[in-house]
Order: structure tokens, then C-alpha cells, then sequence
């Protein structure tokens, strides 16, 4: 599904990702952990086709294909999808307009013709119900005004009408709830498909209780310094990411996929 | 004050009289008379005077303009007209009665020519005609005043509500040398009444000069919703003076929607007179190209427990200019005032300019006054947000400045005009195919 080769990124003349190798099966839910400023969400936007980083070297490839031969909207079309840390507000647009406009760009994209308008309210009925978002919010402006649960659910709703190949949920679980937590990786979880990929980036190891990953890989000033499966995870959680530091013979499988 | 070189312009060689040389009421001399003289003392104000500071009017004060008269041929207006509206029309500043379509207002709305209402019923107009707007410091109203061929007055006795939105169709057409013309508007609403207006200025030709003067007086709990569209051709020049004075518990709900003309100002002066009057005044101007839009707004609080809102926008492109003058005067008397202002502006390329000159000018300490204003960019996070939903850049960009617009759009009341500004705004974005049925 996805596959990142020493993968070199800057922005602004500053390195940040410094060389990552990565591979994502189809149907494979990865965890990306890691402290503050390790390059997580540099990582994700990078995915997405944020055009301010500059890929220094290495590549990307996606079904096989040079991801980074495509701008965002086209791997949109391609079935990649962010889950934003930080969904941004659009007044003036109400979410269910933007949903469909969204949903027709990346159907025009694959050649498929637009949705009809009675189809679409049905899809948006059902998934609505997926992650429990209140349907009043589907009139209101795109985030405007939603509580940061609300945009939460708001980000993995539009996942679940777009049906993406690549999930890539960046740090989904924080400032949540525990309630709202559940529900979010609920959504989730009732996406999972055996062909469908997700690259979930958390600060915290309490998501992975929820959305349980096939491997964990640890980021760490721009480099994956750990991987390994569900159970890194929890020794980061016992230990702190210092554990790492100290602990070189700590129980952690060298290897990526 | 100091007057251009061109003190006696090709305009002040007419008659003070109507072109149809019908006989006025004795005060409308007096006006007239009083307007020239003033006009001839300021002259066509400068960018050295401090309310016209980004707005050099010189290619009006240098074109030897001549009124303009009844064109050869009725214009075509359906392309223009409001479904279902009561619709009083003007060519080239003159009344059109074939054009206009009033016979179904209700008992006690009265809209008719302001030439024939000066003749008719003289004690009407006389209490309002050059009472609330200023000849003394305004030239263009000066001007206006001095040669007005014709104009609208509306009029509503106590309690009517007109439920069909009125309309004011303003038309110019081209003639063999630019002209102007010179709407003098009239609208008392009386206590407790309410309508809904459009005033639409459509056609017109190069040079030309449109320079309407609208006083408006809101009775005792009256509501009004007067929403003006410009969409003249992008060679045009307008200069507008809208006067209001709201007595007690009135709300005047104002939309000035800019989209064409080449320089257009547009005066909005409210005077909130009694307890409780409420405006709300907003504004959207979309320039490309050399268009030059000046919107000058003016609050006066002049009683306790007033609320007035300014919400102006401007979306620029091309090498266009915005100005906007958004003025509150808050009297010492008017205490609890709550008075709001906001100018945003989107620039679209990289030589367009708006100028924010926000003024607060408060007497009274227990108010609350707040004011801002932006100028900036698409905002690159939310591009991105987009994008990677799907969205083509130009989508996104066409959605953003849509979404930028459609906070003042969709307050416009009548439904039919709302949607008309949308239209017009969703065919000059490069992807506003992708708006066209926005939820």
C-alpha cells in the first residue's frame, strides 16, 4: 500500500525528517509514536501533500506508484485521507456542501459520475450514525464553533463518506475525552477492512487500547528509532520515551515490516 | 476647502429647472438655487481633503458631462428585474411609467415619481426634501440637489407592511457623449411600517457619471430593509449619498453589494435619533481590473440604547482598490450604546489594495463599541484542508472566497436578490461551477 524509503524532509532550510523507511500493507493499522517535535505531524502532512516541505530525499511510494508526482487533491482522488490534529473552521460553508463538494471531486477524479442528491443524504445518515455526530452539525459551517470532540468526529465522519484506501489519523485522540475517545475509535474500528490501511499518530498510548495497531514504530528527531508490535506501545506507556534512551536491550523488535 | 480648477464644470450651464420645465414648488427653487451656490463655493472635493483622502475624482471634475435625457429606445430590463416585486424604474435619472409596475401595492404605500409627488402633493415631501442630506459639505449631494431631473419617493403610512420586496430600477444608457444623471430618492416610512427594497443601478456607458441622493426616515418602530446592488459597466462612475434618521425602536437593515462600476463611492450616513433604533449596514464590493470602490459609513448614536453593526467586505483582484471610512459617533447623552464595526478584505492578486480607515468617536462612557479590520490572503491551512479532501487548488480558492463573501450575502433579505448576488459572484470565480447549489 504505501512505502517510504529513506525519506528526507525540510522546511524551511530545517531538516525534520531524517531518513524514513516504512512499510504499510493493505488492511495493516500502524502506529506512529513519538515526543513533541519528532516530526509526527510533519510526517502526516507530508502524506497528504502539504507543498511547504521540501523532500530532500528518498521517496514515497503509494500502490506502487511515486506518490510525490501528485498534488493533494489528486491523492485524495487516489484514497488518501488525513484525519487533521487541528481541523481548520470554514464559516460561510455549511459541512454537508463541503461533504458532497469533497465526495463529487474525488468520484470526478476516479471517472465516476456525481452523486445523486437522494444517495448522498442516505450515505450521510448512515455514517452520521458511525460516529454519533449530532446532525444539527451538518448545517452549521464546516467546524465553526464545534467543540474539539465535535471536530474530531467531524474529521472521521468525512473519512467514512469518503471510504479511503490510506487512513492517516494525526494525533485523532488528543484533547479528548475518554467518551469521545471511544466513539472516535469506534468510527474507526468499523472502518477497518482488509484492504484498507491506517497510519494513526499519537502522543499517547491510550488509543491503542482502542484501535488495537499490528505494529508501533517510534519517531524520535526525525528518525524511527523502534518498532515493533502492540506491545511497544505499552512499555512506552510504563516507561516514558527516556525508556528508549536508557534501555537499548529493552523487548523491542528491530525490524520494520 | 479648496475647489479644483474647474470651477464652472460643462454640468453648472444648465437650467435649474427639470427638463420637462414643469413648474416647482417655491422650496424646490429655494433648494436648487442654494445647492449651485454651495456647489460653486466647494467645487469637486480633492484627495487633499481628508474624506476623500484615497479617492481622486478627477476624471469625473475633467469630463464635460451633460445631463442625460429620455434615450431614443426603452431599454430592456427584464434581464434585471426582481420576480414578483412592485418596481418603479428610471432611465438616465428620469421616471419611466411604461417600465414601472406599482399598480398592486397596497392602500397607503405610495411609490411614484419624485416630480410628480413634488407636484402633487408638494406638503409630503417638503419636511424631508434637502433636510437630512448634506449640501453644505458634500459636493456630489450639492450637485445632485442642483439639478435633479427626477427620482422616487416612497412612501408608507403608519402600519402598512408591504410584503412583496419593492424595487428601484435605476438604468443608464449610452449616449453620444458621457452624461450624467441625478436620482433624488425619497423614502418615509411611517410608525410601525416595513418593506422590503432593492435598488438596482444597471447598464450605463463610459464616463458616465450616476450620482444619486436617498434620504430615508424611519417613524417610530418602522423596519426597513434597503439592499443596493451595483452593476453597471465597469467604465462607469457612481457617486452615492444615502441618508437615514431612525426614531425610536426602528431598525434599518442596509446591503450596499458592489460588483460592477468603475469608481464607485457609496455615503451611507445613519442618524440613530431615539431609545432603541437599531441599523445594521453591511457591505460586499468583488473588483478586478481598475475598479476603484470607496465605501464611506458614518453611525451617529444620538440616543441611549442604540445598536448599530457595520460588517463591510471586500474581495479584490486585479489591480482593484477598496477604501472603506467606517465612522461611529457615539453622543455624550447616548448611554448603553452597543456600536460594532468589522472591514475584512481578501486580496486576490498581487498589485490589488484596500485601504481600513476605522474612526470611533465616543462621548458617552457606558457604551460598548468594538471595531476591527483585516486585509489579507487565502488562508493556506484551509487551501490545504481542502485539497486534501479532493478539491483542484482553483476549487478550493473559488469555495474559500465564495465562503468569504457568503457571511454578508446571506443576510440579504429577499430571497430573489440574494440569489441574484450569488449568481453574479459565483460566475466570475474560476471554479463557481462547483457553488452552484450550495446548501
Amino acid at each position: 500500500m504505501l512505502e517510504l524509503k529513506n525519506l528526507h524532509v525540510s522546511i524551511d532550510g530545517n531538516e525534520i525528517l531524517k531518513g524514513i523507511d516504512l512499510e504499510v500493507g493493505a488492511g495493516e493499522v500502524h502506529a506512529i509514536m513519538g515526543p513533541n517535535g519528532s516530526g509526527k505531524s510533519t510526517l502526516a502532512q507530508v502524506l497528504a501533500g502539504r507543498e511547504e516541505y521540501e523532500i530532500t530525499q528518498g521517496e514515497i511510494l503509494y500502490r506502487g506508484s511515486d506518490l510525490l508526482e501528485l498534488d493533494a487533491s489528486q491523492r485524495a482522488g487516489e484514497g488518501i485521507f488525513l484525519a487533521f490534529q487541528y481541523p481548520v473552521e470554514i464559516p460561510g460553508i455549511s459541512n454537508t456542501y463541503f461533504l458532497r463538494t469533497a465526495l463529487n471531486s474525488v468520484r470526478s477524479y476516479r471517472g465516476e459520475p456525481e452523486i445523486d442528491a437522494m444517495d448522498f443524504l442516505e450515505l450521510v445518515k448512515e455514517r452520521t450514525e458511525l460516529v454519533k455526530l449530532d446532525e444539527n452539525l451538518l448545517k452549521r459551517p464546516v467546524n465553526e464553533g464545534f467543540s474539539g470532540g465535535e471536530k474530531k468526529r467531524n474529521e472521521i465522519f468525512q473519512m467514512a463518506v469518503l471510504e479511503p484506501r490510506l487512513a492517516i489519523l494525526d494525533e485523532t485522540d488528543s484533547g479528548l475525552d475518554i467518551d469521545a475517545l471511544k466513539i472516535v475509535a469506534d468510527g474507526v474500528n468499523s472502518l477497518r477492512t482488509p484492504d484498507r490501511s491506517f497510519v494513526v499518530i499519537t502522543h499517547y498510548q491510550r488509543l491503542l487500547n482502542y484501535i488495537v495497531p499490528d505494529f508501533v514504530h517510534v519517531l524520535k528527531d526525525g528518525k524511527i528509532i523502534r518498532s515493533g508490535g502492540r506491545e511497544l506501545a505499552l512499555h512506552l506507556e510504563d516507561q516514558g520515551y527516556e525508556w528508549l534512551e536508557t534501555a537499548p536491550d529493552a523487548p523491542a523488535a528491530a525490524a520494520t515490516t | 476647502m479648496e475647489a479644483t480648477a474647474t470651477a464652472r464644470h460643462t454640468l453648472l450651464a444648465h437650467d435649474l429647472l427639470p427638463g420637462n420645465a414643469r413648474v416647482e414648488p417655491g422650496f424646490v427653487a429655494d433648494l436648487r438655487r442654494r445647492a449651485r451656490a454651495r456647489f460653486d463655493a466647494l467645487g469637486f472635493p480633492t484627495p487633499k481633503m481628508e474624506e476623500w483622502r484615497f479617492t481622486n475624482v478627477k476624471k469625473i471634475a475633467e469630463t464635460p458631462l451633460v445631463l442625460a435625457t429620455h434615450p431614443a429606445e426603452q431599454p430592456t430590463i427584464e434581464p434585471f428585474c426582481v420576480p414578483d416585486a412592485h418596481r418603479i424604474v428610471l432611465v438616465n435619472g428620469r421616471f419611466s411609467p411604461e417600465l414601472s409596475a406599482t399598480a398592486e401595492l397596497p392602500a397607503g404605500a405610495v411609490l411614484t415619481s419624485l416630480a410628480d409627488a413634488l407636484e402633487w402633493s408638494p406638503e409630503l415631501i417638503e419636511p424631508h426634501l434637502g433636510r437630512h442630506a448634506d449640501i453644505d459639505r458634500h459636493a456630489f449631494t450639492a450637485l445632485n440637489t442642483a439639478l435633479f431631473q427626477d427620482g422616487v419617493l416612497l412612501w408608507l403610512a403608519s402600519g402598512v407592511a408591504v410584503d412583496r420586496p419593492i424595487q428601484l430600477l435605476m438604468v443608464t444608457t449610452a449616449d453620444e457623449e458621457p452624461t450624467a444623471n441625478f436620482p433624488r430618492i425619497a423614502i418615509l416610512a411611517g410608525q410601525s411600517s416595513s418593506a422590503n427594497i432593492v435598488e438596482s443601478y444597471v447598464g450605463s456607458a463610459e464616463k458616465t457619471l450616476t450620482c444619486p441622493v436617498t434620504e430615508i426616515v424611519l417613524d417610530a418602530n418602522a423596519a426597513l430593509s434597503l439592499t443596493t446592488t451595483h452593476e453597471e459597466d465597469a467604465a462607469a462612475n457612481h457617486v452615492a449619498n444615502r441618508q437615514a434618521r431612525l426614531a425610536r425602536d426602528s431598525r434599518l437593515n442596509c446591503h450596499t453589494i458592489t460588483l460592477g462600476g468603475g469608481l464607485v463611492r457609496s455615503d451611507v450616513n445613519v442618524t440613530l435619533d431615539a431609545e432603541g433604533a437599531h441599523a445594521s449596514l453591511a457591505g460586499l464590493s468583488v473588483t478586478d481590473g481598475d475598479q476603484h470602490v470607496d465605501n464611506h459609513v458614518r453611525v451617529r448614536h444620538r440616543a441611549p440604547r442604540c445598536t448599530s453593526d457595520q460588517q463591510y467586505r471586500g474581495i479584490l483582484d486585479g489591480a482593484s482598490r477598496a477604501v472603506f471610512t467606517g465612522r461611529i459617533v457615539v453622543d455624550q447623552d447616548a448611554q448603553r450604546t452597543d456600536a460594532r464595526q468589522s472591514n475584512r478584505n481578501l486580496i486576490l492578486s498581487d498589485v490589488a489594495l484596500a485601504h481600513s480607515n476605522p474612526q470611533l468617536e465616543i462621548l458617552a462612557d457606558d457604551v460598548r463599541c468594538t471595531h476591527g479590520s483585516t486585509v489579507g490572503r487565502l488562508d493556506e491551512d484551509a487551501l490545504f484542508y481542502l485539497q486534501s479532501r479532493g478539491l483542484d487548488r482553483a476549487a478550493a480558492e473559488s469555495l474559500l472566497t465564495y465562503a468569504f463573501a457568503s457571511e454578508v450575502v446571506q443576510t440579504i433579505e429577499i430571497d430573489e436578490v440574494r440569489a441574484r448576488v450569488e449568481r453574479a459572484l459565483t460566475s466570475r470565480l474560476p471554479r463557481g461551477e462547483i457553488l452552484r447549489e450550495t446548501a
